[in-house]
């Protein structure tokens, strides 16, 4: 979408809202855990990606800037706990832990509810590396951490969520 | 209802008939965790939880004016006073009604007053100008006005208040609260929160309690003054935002405002909670509690 | 989308080929719940200066110039200036059922109205002279949101 064919008018959004609201809701629901919050976090974004429609400048494509742009809505909004986890180095979670695990965890729904058991840093570093593709270097600079976090919180996942579906 | 003062009464020439009441008594079964939907627009509404499977209404209608209809299946009752709402003189249904304490409550009113005590299950009640009290600790309550003030003591896992003009007042908080107003004054305080929202557009914001490890307090007004009771050892990491409002903290210097987009920031202890505060004009204040 | 980078450094902990497959294959597109347009819509302000032909921001247009010409409500939320009260009461009058409301709510409907809309002026005006601010910004959404939920509350009031 060049950037000259963006909508200028408020209706006609609707056309963008409609092709990428999937995009959005699936990123903001698995980073935030919460559905209830992944609505209100994808109108958000919306409206963001609105507000800042004249900083497109058609560098890349449209749903890549978009996608960038709800991280960054999610990952600073305040009511996320990502912000006081991202401190917390590699310690166990005791709550993460505390899910059932009668359960053999082997398809796609297990392992969402395991993403969404993990604590939020690990859980964010996770979905922007394994899920969405991103690189250690373009997460630190989205989620303004360093390079070292987003690896160790990685590594936290990975293990955590190992010892969810092993057992 | 407006009681009539007795010397108003006295003064009156002619002699003004009392007011004849129909009595209301009226018993139905119903399950543990019956869907009760209720409409006594005036007058007033008090619903008490107890232990029987029965949902028993007592109270009165001004005579010969208004029915009461009561019906529906063990699983989902319909109460509703019918009667001319746009009347002048209408002076409502007085209703007393016993629901089993896990019911699930669905509560309209436009004047009436609502009181409800020892519900375990769940509250949603809308009213325009009727009074809201809820006390006891319902699974969830769900609560707007547009006039009528809101007060909910107890222990609620999860609270939606919502009140243009109205006071809320909200008691021994804990959990998930969202408190919204347009210009009311939104007053919380009591427990330990894990997660509230206290928004108001015009209205003022008192918290006075505690937030708890890993909890979050979020708190905006545009032109509402803000004031955060937090006891001495509070643990929280503190982001104050303000277009032009003032900005103390009895919990030590806050950083003067700087660039924009830059939020001040004050560490309380171990930075285990998250407050945030954003006001357009209004005042943000951090106290110390006693 | 920019490739991703598999190959793990030395101190990385692998994933589990399975678990690897399962994540990369997660649906990235999943329809939200319900259609969260119309909420998008009431809060996108107009992008481009000829705002005056878009129907519902007539109404905001007026509000805009009283509120410019009678300063915000106090802080402490007394008095509404007349001007501003009267042009509450004409946003209000375009939501369905309203007419069926009692007086006396509605009357509390356009005084509340009547406060967001000094307060959406007053956020818009700052904002524009100052744009980019995320203070005002995140002032705005919260305005935005309370005039659309007051609007939303006429529908769920009951009607006499």
């Amino acid at each position: 979408m060049p950037p000259d064919s963006l909508p200028r008018d408020p209706d006609a959004f609707g056309d963008v809202y409609r092709a990428h609201a999937g995009r959005v809701y699936a990123l903001c629901l698995r980073l935030s855990g919460d559905p209830a919050r992944a609505d209100e976090l994808t109108q958000d974004v919306f409206v963001r990606a609105w507000e800042k429609l004249d900083t497109f400048r058609g560098e890349s494509q449209f749903g890549t800037w978009l996608h960038r742009l709800a991280v960054n809505v999610v990952l600073t909004d305040r009511r996320s706990s990502w912000r006081r986890d991202r401190h917390v180095t590699a310690v166990e979670d005791p709550a993460a832990l505390e899910r059932p695990r009668d359960l053999p965890l082997v398809d796609a729904m297990d392992l969402e509810r395991a993403i969404a058991a993990l604590p939020p840093g690990a859980r964010t570093v996770f979905v922007l590396h394994d899920v969405e593709g991103y690189r250690h270097d373009e997460i630190a600079e989205m989620g303004g951490i360093a390079v070292g976090t987003s690896k160790a919180q990685l590594f936290r996942a990975r293990r955590l969520l190992r010892e969810m579906l092993e057992r | 209802m407006r009681p009539v003062p007795v010397a108003l009464a006295l003064l009156v020439a002619v002699p003004v008939p009392a007011r004849a009441q129909d009595p209301i008594d009226r018993r139905l079964p119903a399950d543990r965790d019956v869907a009760v939907r209720l409409a006594n627009l005036v007058g007033s509404t008090r619903i008490t939880g107890w232990d029987r499977d029965t949902v028993a209404i007592t109270g009165s209608l001004p005579a010969g004016v208004g029915t009461l209809y009561a019906g529906g299946t063990r699983a989902a009752l319909k109460i509703a006073v019918e009667g001319p709402e746009a009347a002048e003189r209408y002076a409502g249904a007085t209703l007393e009604v016993r629901v089993p304490r896990g019911a699930r409550l669905l509560v309209k009113s436009t004047s009436a007053d609502i009181a409800i005590s020892g519900i375990t299950g769940e509250i949603d009640l809308g009213s325009a100008l009727g009074r809201v009290t809820i006390e006891g600790a319902p699974r969830s309550i769900v609560a707007e006005t547009v006039t009528g003030n809101i007060e909910v003591a107890g222990a609620p896992a999860s609270v939606r208040l919502r009140s243009g003009g109205g006071t809320i007042i909200v008691r021994g908080a804990r959990g998930d609260l969202t408190v919204s107003t347009v210009s009311g004054t939104i007053s919380v305080g009591g427990g330990a929160i894990t997660r509230a929202r206290l928004e108001s557009t015009a209205g003022a914001i008192d918290y006075k309690g505690s937030v708890a490890p890993g909890g979050s307090l979020e708190v905006q007004t545009h032109s509402g003054d803000v004031t955060l009771r937090l006891p001495p050892a509070t643990g929280a990491d503190v982001e104050l935002g303000t277009v032009s409002g003032a900005v103390s903290s009895e919990f030590g210097p806050v950083p003067p405002a700087t660039a924009k987009g830059r939020p001040r920031r004050v560490t309380l202890g171990d930075g285990s909670a998250a407050i945030t505060v954003r006001t357009f004009t209004g005042a943000i204040a951090l106290v110390k509690q006693p | 989308m920019t490739t991703t980078d598999r190959m793990p450094a030395p101190d990385d902990e692998p994933l589990d080929p399975r678990l690897a497959r399962l994540a990369r294959e997660l649906p990235r597109d999943i329809a939200p719940p319900a259609d969260l347009w119309p909420a998008v819509r009431g809060r996108l302000a107009p992008r481009r200066r000829q705002w005056w032909r878009e129907p519902w921001l007539q109404v905001a247009a007026a509000l805009v110039a009283v509120a410019a010409i009678t300063l915000a409500v106090t802080r402490h939320g007394g008095e509404t200036p007349a001007p501003v009260a009267a042009a509450g009461a004409t946003a209000l009058d375009s939501v369905p059922g309203v007419e069926a409301l009692a007086p006396e709510t509605a009357a509390a409907l356009r005084r509340n109205l009547a406060i967001i809309d000094s307060a959406l002026a007053e956020s818009r005006r700052v904002l524009a002279a100052d744009p980019g601010n995320p203070d005002v910004e995140t002032m705005l959404r919260l305005v935005e949101r309370q005039r659309l939920e007051l609007l939303r509350q006429v529908g769920r009031l009951p009607r006499s």
